[in-house]
């Protein structure tokens, strides 16, 4: 088998994968309300902590937790793919970037709440809240990005 | 990654299957079939060899009184893919 593999057919068959990730990338429509959807419920998490009510934080931790299982499902079921954010190679840095936004915004929060500072809560759920639309938007960006371009694969071999 | 020919890989829609899953977590059978442009059994016929290596996981789950399958690779089967990709990169003269 190995022998048929010379330089020409190996080209022909880089380029059909940089074709599968180019029609992969075109798919990858995230649904619009997606990132409004996380972040919201992030928001409504962070901005929990403002009450100073345990039971109002917990109640809003649940939604959120719930949401985390919920929202991948409807994304598969709206695009047939689910990507999670640490395999892209580039990509994950926004993934990474999200999280880490969403757990700095919690601590701001929790840590102004147990001040007495109610309003920087607030201020952490709407920070949260716009950092995921930010975040999410460009690991979707530059996930489509990776995969037309990816370097790896040669998908710029053009001389099939 | 070391350029390593895999002839489980190698066969085209195979190849093609990997590389749809290889960046992403999972891909629903009919997404597959149409990207790849194969009859479901083609396709199942395939996904069985992949499978069978240990290369890629099979998951059914029935919504709303539907089935859906989706495909995804497992390490074994990235690693293998990405061996394959090297060692076509080293044939064309683009790999390290």
């Amino acid at each position: 088998m190995e022998r048929d593999f010379d330089p020409q057919a190996s080209a022909a068959a880089l380029y059909a994968i940089g074709n599968q990730r180019a029609h992969l990338a075109d798919r990858l429509v995230t649904p619009w309300w997606y990132h409004p959807a996380l972040g919201g419920v992030l928001a409504l998490f962070v901005g929990s902590f403002a009450t100073r009510r345990l039971a109002v934080v917990a109640v809003c931790a649940l939604l959120y937790l719930a949401c985390l299982v919920v929202l991948p499902h409807a994304y598969r079921r709206a695009t047939g793919v689910w990507v999670n954010g640490y395999t892209p190679r580039r990509a994950r840095r926004w993934a990474f970037a999200l999280g880490g936004s969403a757990g700095g915004c919690l601590l701001v929060a929790i840590t102004a709440a147990a001040a007495g500072a109610w309003p920087v809560a607030l201020v952490a759920a709407v920070v949260a809240f716009v950092l995921t639309q930010v975040f999410g938007r460009r690991f979707d960006d530059e996930l489509r990005e990776e995969l037309r371009e990816d370097p790896e694969i040669g998908f710029k071999i053009e001389e099939v | 990654m070391t350029p390593r020919f895999d002839p489980v890989v190698h066969a085209p829609p195979r190849l093609q299957v990997c590389a749809l899953l290889a960046p992403v977590a999972d891909v629903e059978f009919a997404v597959l079939r149409d990207a790849i442009g194969v009859s479901d059994s083609v396709l199942s016929k395939h996904l069985r060899v992949l499978e069978e290596a240990g290369y890629l996981t099979l998951h059914k789950a029935a919504a709303l009184g539907r089935v859906r399958t989706r495909a995804a690779l497992t390490p074994a089967g990235r690693a293998a893919f990405d061996g394959h990709v090297a060692e076509l990169q080293r044939l064309v003269g683009t790999g390290g």
